[in-house]
């Protein structure tokens, strides 16, 4: 009997709690402010991870000179600018991404959406955004696949859906053959004939894609494919990988990686001194003091210490301050601020007329000067501003914009190798 | 690669051996499944980090700072937690399955996700013509000190023998005047250590993650069950077969490194199918 009344009250409870839910999404009036009130930008990521620890960094970044000149006036009233922390526990569990999402917009009352790094997360938040009306910006590595559809399916739902991701998953693998390709130019220019690829790609749907490409393209320009290893990306320990890659004599290594896998990895091949010039995305080279020294990695301005932008090299020293000196893994900064700028220009919170002013406005992003396309919301660089490059890390820490090799908003430098190499190659 | 497979093995499975030792170890004499019990393996491997590289401890210091640490977690947990509910295992593996996400959340919190602990000795030499670090060698010696030590202290001590009198039959045990309340204190706080200083000895070894305790349960428990519940023998043995095969198929099939896990638990499955009790199955029916 009272195993019956206490499941009865539990039900009875469940049921308040979603009225009460309700309740909350009703009389919430997105586009309405009260004097003083603050503007509110939820930003959803892993909060419990580096990357939800940089997307708060670089968003509190981009909301500070509204912050610090008195807020945005918006009919008359100055308001302040707050940020919300909402976890998606996505890289656990993506449904947690919705639930944070929803949170954010009936519980936090936020007015706006940015953060989601996972295409599966992004599309649920996108979801909930739509539903709600609510303008969001992903601030996902790539343009998901989801985000055109949507926006090629039904505009007016999804509209109010945008991103801060420069690029398709199709570029990030453009990006990485020409990292590869001039590695291995310069590897050729040291007398050997064909350079020896190991592959090391993280089992992931990206990993999948883009390894059936790489092994193409590397043998069609002359490269041999000594190995492909693929460990998952949350491997702690990668010592038998890098024993049979060291094993399979490559000069270079192409590494695609994130997570814990990316960050021993670095560690891994540093201990065994292996005589190859890393390329890629290996990971590690984002964490202080864990870079492979010689290694190529493909990274976005706001990790650059080079200016490229108007915007790159102040963010790059202030983020490094506030990150412990972690290079920023993501960006959020560009959303807020984008944001901000557009309720500004607007002097509204309403939906539509910050939509169209997103829509035509050029954009003065980490990475350069962009507009987005009317049509999918994909972002496009202007004047020669490209959103990655390929970065070579020297020795003491320096960077070298290596690729691409033909001058873009920035003059490239020659691809460096270490005399130790050269003289282990030529054992070979 | 026969030597790749050696070097690289022997210390995965001298890690896997560690913690299978010290979960038989809680198993027979407790009778609880804890699933906590990698997750004080790792929750050590942070705090060895958060003293050494926050805090700025010396790592001599640190090392046994963190192993006491973690065994008065497990002390607090095992008292308060799990001895309520002792009778029933499906409670006890629940309950310990939070314990261990109350960890994972705890480390989590602390915004150190992914973390490096630095080695507390550099350098590296060729062995059987395979580079190994120094590190790799300091981790081997402690482990296989530790192990030693834990088999010293359950054959050779009073205490160790009256644990092993519990696990095999904990009635005469009790009627010979061993505390049992006693005895699963001390194999707490012994196991856990043993869980403990694995996990501050490979820290350096590893790429630390919180939730890097899920994938050594699964293994750890494929360890236990392959090698017969309750066989520390078999526990040891099996840690080794696994550890060795989990080598054998990164080496050898490239391109399946992902699935070392899986490999090893259908090999588990093919031989629980000929043999239920495990290798060394020693559990009967109480």
């Amino acid at each position: 009997m009272r195993f019956r009344l206490c499941v009865v009250a539990i039900i009875i409870s469940m049921i308040t709690l979603s009225g009460i839910s309700f309740l909350g999404h009703t009389a919430h009036a997105k586009s309405r402010i009260k004097q003083g009130e603050t503007i509110k930008i939820g930003v959803i990521g892993p909060m419990a991870m580096r990357t939800g620890a940089h997307m708060m960094i670089s968003a509190q970044m981009g909301i500070e000179s509204y912050n610090n000149a008195g807020g945005i006036e918006i009919n008359g009233s100055k308001h302040k600018v707050e940020l919300i922390k909402i976890d998606s526990n996505e890289f656990v569990n993506v449904a947690d991404a919705a639930n944070g999402a929803e949170r954010a917009i009936h519980r936090e009352n936020v007015h706006f959406l940015v953060g989601g790094v996972l295409d599966e997360a992004v599309a649920v938040i996108q979801e909930i955004a739509a539903d709600n009306e609510i303008i969001y910006i992903s601030t996902s590595y790539t343009v998901s696949e989801n985000h055109i559809k949507h926006l090629r399916k039904d505009r007016e739902r999804y509209k109010f859906c945008f991103t801060t991701a420069s690029a398709a998953a199709t570029a990030l693998a453009t990006a990485h053959v020409g990292i590869i390709d001039t590695i291995a130019n310069a590897v050729k220019a040291t007398g050997v004939e064909k350079p020896r690829v190991a592959q090391l790609v993280a089992k992931s749907r990206v990993g999948d894609a883009i390894l059936g490409l790489t092994t193409k393209v590397f043998t069609a320009k002359g490269m041999e494919i000594v190995g492909n290893w693929r460990p998952s990306n949350q491997a702690t320990d990668l010592r038998a990988e890098t024993a049979a890659l060291k094993t399979s004599q490559p000069n270079i290594i192409y590494a695609l990686f994130s997570g814990s896998a990316g960050l021993v990895f670095g560690k891994q091949v540093k201990e065994l001194e292996i005589p190859a010039i890393v390329g890629g995305s290996p990971a590690s080279s984002l964490f202080p003091g864990q870079g492979i020294e010689y290694s190529v990695t493909m990274m976005g301005p706001q990790s650059i210490a080079t200016k490229i932008s108007e915007n790159n090299v102040q963010f790059y020293n202030e983020f490094l301050k506030r990150s412990n000196n972690e290079l920023c893994v993501i960006n959020a900064y560009d959303a807020a601020a984008f944001l901000l700028k557009a309720v500004q220009l607007t002097a509204s919170l309403e939906a539509d007329p910050i939509i169209k002013t997103l829509e035509t406005e050029t954009w003065s992003a980490i990475a350069g000067d962009m507009k987005y396309d009317a049509k999918y919301h994909k972002t496009k660089f202007q004047n020669n501003f490209r959103p990655v490059y390929g970065v070579q890390k020297l020795p003491g820490g320096k960077q070298a914009i290596v690729w691409p090799t033909k001058k873009t908003a920035v003059e490239p430098h020659p691809l460096v190798i270490p005399e130790w190499m050269k003289k282990s190659w030529k054992k070979m | 690669m026969i030597a790749n497979i050696f070097v690289i093995g022997l210390l995965n499975g001298c890690i896997y051996a560690l913690l299978a030792a010290g979960f038989s170890l809680m198993f027979s004499v407790a009778r609880i499944v804890n699933l906590a019990f990698t997750a004080y393996w790792m929750f050590s491997a942070y705090c060895y980090y958060g003293l050494t590289s926050s805090m700025g401890i010396h790592p001599l210091i640190a090392a046994p700072a963190a192993v006491i640490v973690v065994i008065l977690i497990s002390l607090f947990f095992q008292f308060f937690v799990i001895n309520p509910v002792k009778g029933s295992s499906m409670s006890v593996m629940i309950l310990s399955l939070a314990i261990g996400l109350i960890l994972q959340k705890i480390v989590s919190l602390q915004n150190l996700s992914y973390t490096l602990v630095p080695n507390l000795i550099e350098g590296k030499m060729e062995w059987f013509g395979v580079t190994v670090t120094y590190q790799y060698f300091l981790c081997l010696v402690v482990v296989v000190v530790v192990l030693l030590g834990l088999w010293f202290f359950l054959s050779k001590t009073r205490y160790g023998v009256a644990i092993r009198a519990i696990s095999e039959d904990r009635q005469v045990a009790g009627l010979m005047g061993i505390d049992e309340r006693f005895a699963i204190a001390l194999v707490t706080a012994v196991s856990v250590g043993v869980a403990a200083i694995a996990g501050v000895v490979v820290s350096p070894l590893y790429a630390l993650e919180p939730t890097m305790w899920m994938s050594h349960l699964l293994v750890l428990m494929a360890v236990v069950i392959f090698g017969g519940m309750g066989s520390m023998k078999g526990s040891i043995i099996t840690a080794f077969i696994i550890a060795f095969t989990e080598t054998s198929v990164v080496l050898l099939i490239p391109t399946g490194g992902f699935l070392r896990s899986a490999v090893v638990m259908a090999f588990m499955i093919a031989v629980l199918m000929i043999k239920p009790t495990g290798l060394f199955g020693t559990l009967t029916e109480e």
